[in-house]
């Protein structure tokens, strides 16, 4: 039971994030390569906070997403500077620039040793309740992402994606809609990141970081309906595929790269299989 | 002032290994527009078919020589994977296979060498002293054959025929077709020497430091971003931004007072900060020139 319990926790961690992806990658075609770091960077500030100077839990996660949040508007107003290439390039380095940051200032983050005993809030202590707990989020997330998909920023948000200069031509800010994605992206994978440090309940540079970025990507290619479903089926297929490789006799020491194959291999596969059909096709007018 | 020299004889060796990628990357960007953050990976992985045929004493030349396969194999297998990407102009699609790519490439050679540490030369690493300064043996080969790179790509890509084909394929497919050029002939080979030339640089890291399996990540990085710091339509920019991106963090680590600490893991976060200065003032890179469209 506890393996079940593992797996569907990392499945409402994968799936949070997920949501973000599909809604910057497949929607508004933002290439929002830098959710890993949000992803991470929520985790170590709240822990940084909790532990080493003794905030209130409840607190410290607040604050730790109110500052996701503004490093998601960081990454806005760069995406409204740069070119996006520039911004691709940017958001791929922001995450070895994370990595090294957190392995420089070890007295706060603990380096490369990380940082052990990170304690879930006592309402939700045992697996089960932090399984609960994530469920009852992730209802949350997926009921606001269906409001969002029938309102009029969803119809802006792809709108955007179609013709970003005919929504400006319409009256609509493309900054307020390249804020809402990224930022509401940042936020998602904030909270993901720390819906899975509660679950592993230790930290280091190795959590989030590239792997991370193979997961998220693939769960939004696979889910480019703009649809809640699509998401959740996404996520499902790729958490649970890898998972039958535990079931073969390997040895541990491989399981891991085995798993990062499998991920790398189905991302090959089902961009080649997506981008002939898929909305990613440039329409010529 | 021996300090110093040394610091910048490292940092220039650094400089031009990350130079030798991104001119693979450069080369590749000219003829398919495509961002092929994979080299890093495949030159690792060319590292160690090299430290396979080492270890199997089969000889120097005919470890150079499965090196070379690897390296054709590994530049065609690019060439197939993305090729469609290329035709239908889905750039950023492209880097996401490609960065796949790469990540696969470091799993299999995990799952092959394991994760540890290889050394494709045993022993103390042959070393150069000359004026106060000392430089190993591979950093000296990196340097000259950087030197020699950087010159022969720059000469080829400004001054021949071939050099305004390779441009001119990424500027307009159609009209290159028009004219007769295979390009499909022409990325092929594009992609091979690109990935030959990473074999190289993968190789020389071996030699001079260790390998391991995701080795090459950081250094495709700051080659990457050295390309769009440089301004990628700009073999010169690329030239200038690959030693510009090293020598600014190497001397903030090494001079900084005391008191702020800096250590080499800092190298990463200075570049990242670099980049985003430099492309928060020029978006398209310090030799980027600005473009009418008609």
């Amino acid at each position: 039971m506890g393996y079940f319990y593992t797996i569907f926790a990392r499945f409402l961690a994968s799936l949070g994030q997920g949501v973000g992806g599909q809604v910057s990658f497949s929607m508004a075609g933002i290439f929002l390569l830098s959710l890993p770091v949000c992803f991470s960077f929520s985790a170590y500030t709240m822990a940084i906070l909790h532990k080493k100077f003794a905030v209130v839990l409840w607190v410290s996660i607040i604050i730790a997403l109110f500052l996701t949040m503004m490093l998601g508007a960081l990454f806005s107003y760069t995406y409204t500077k740069v070119s996006k290439d520039s911004f691709t390039v940017l958001c791929l380095g922001s995450i070895l620039a994370f990595d090294a940051f957190v392995r420089s200032f070890d007295s706060f983050t603990g380096g490369v040793l990380g940082i052990s005993g990170i304690l879930r809030p006592e309402s939700i202590r045992t697996l089960p309740a932090l399984v609960q707990f994530s469920f009852f989020v992730l209802i949350v997330i997926l009921v606001a992402q269906y409001l969002v998909l029938k309102s009029p920023m969803g119809r802006k948000i792809r709108a955007f994606k179609e013709h970003p200069v005919a929504l400006q031509a319409f009256g609509v800010s493309q900054k307020s809609v390249i804020s809402f994605v990224i930022i509401g992206g940042s936020l998602l994978s904030g909270i993901s990141g720390l819906l899975e440090v509660f679950r592993i309940q230790f930290l280091d540079p190795s959590f989030g970081g590239i792997p991370n970025l193979i997961v998220l990507v693939s769960i939004s290619i696979l889910a480019l309906k703009p649809k809640v479903k699509a998401v959740v089926l996404a996520s499902m297929l790729v958490v649970f595929l890898p998972e039958l490789i535990s079931f073969l006799d390997f040895p541990s020491a491989l399981l891991g790269h085995l798993r990062v194959l499998l991920y790398s291999v189905l991302l090959i596969v089902l961009i080649h299989t997506i981008s002939g059909k898929s909305q990613f096709q440039k329409r010529e007018i | 002032m021996d300090f110093v020299l040394q610091i910048l004889a490292n940092s220039i060796v650094l400089g031009t290994q990350i130079l030798f990628l991104a001119i693979s990357l450069y080369l590749i960007k000219a003829v398919s527009k495509i961002e092929h953050v994979s080299l890093g990976a495949i030159g690792v992985a060319i590292a160690y078919t090299f430290y396979l045929g080492q270890t199997l004493h089969i000889g120097i030349w005919f470890s150079i020589v499965l090196s070379l396969l690897a390296a054709t194999l590994l530049g065609l297998a690019s060439y197939f994977l993305l090729e469609k990407f290329c035709k239908n102009n889905q750039i950023l699609l492209a880097l996401l296979v490609s960065l796949s790519f790469g990540i696969g490439i470091e799993s299999i050679i995990a799952i092959l060498f394991n994760s540890g540490a290889k050394n494709i030369i045993d022993g103390v690493l042959p070393i150069m002293s000359f004026a106060g300064i000392t430089i190993t043996l591979p950093g000296l080969y990196t340097l000259i054959l950087g030197v020699l790179l950087a010159i022969i790509t720059y000469i080829i890509v400004k001054k021949t025929p071939a050099g305004r084909i390779l441009r001119s394929i990424s500027e307009n497919q159609s009209l290159v077709a028009t004219l007769g050029v295979n390009q499909k002939r022409v990325r092929k080979m594009v992609y091979i020497i690109a990935s030959i030339i990473a074999g190289m640089v993968g190789i020389l890291l071996g030699m001079n430091t260790s390998l391991t399996p995701t080795l090459g990540f950081t250094y495709i990085m700051i080659a990457f971003i050295a390309l769009f710091v440089g301004g990628p339509s700009d073999i010169r920019g690329t030239i200038v931004a690959s030693y510009v991106i090293i020598l600014i963090p190497e001397f903030l680590i090494n001079f900084a007072p005391a008191s702020m600490q800096f250590t080499g893991s800092y190298r990463m976060f200075f570049v990242f900060v670099i980049a985003c200065i430099v492309l928060s003032i020029k978006p398209r890179g310090i030799f980027s020139k600005t473009v009418r469209h008609a």
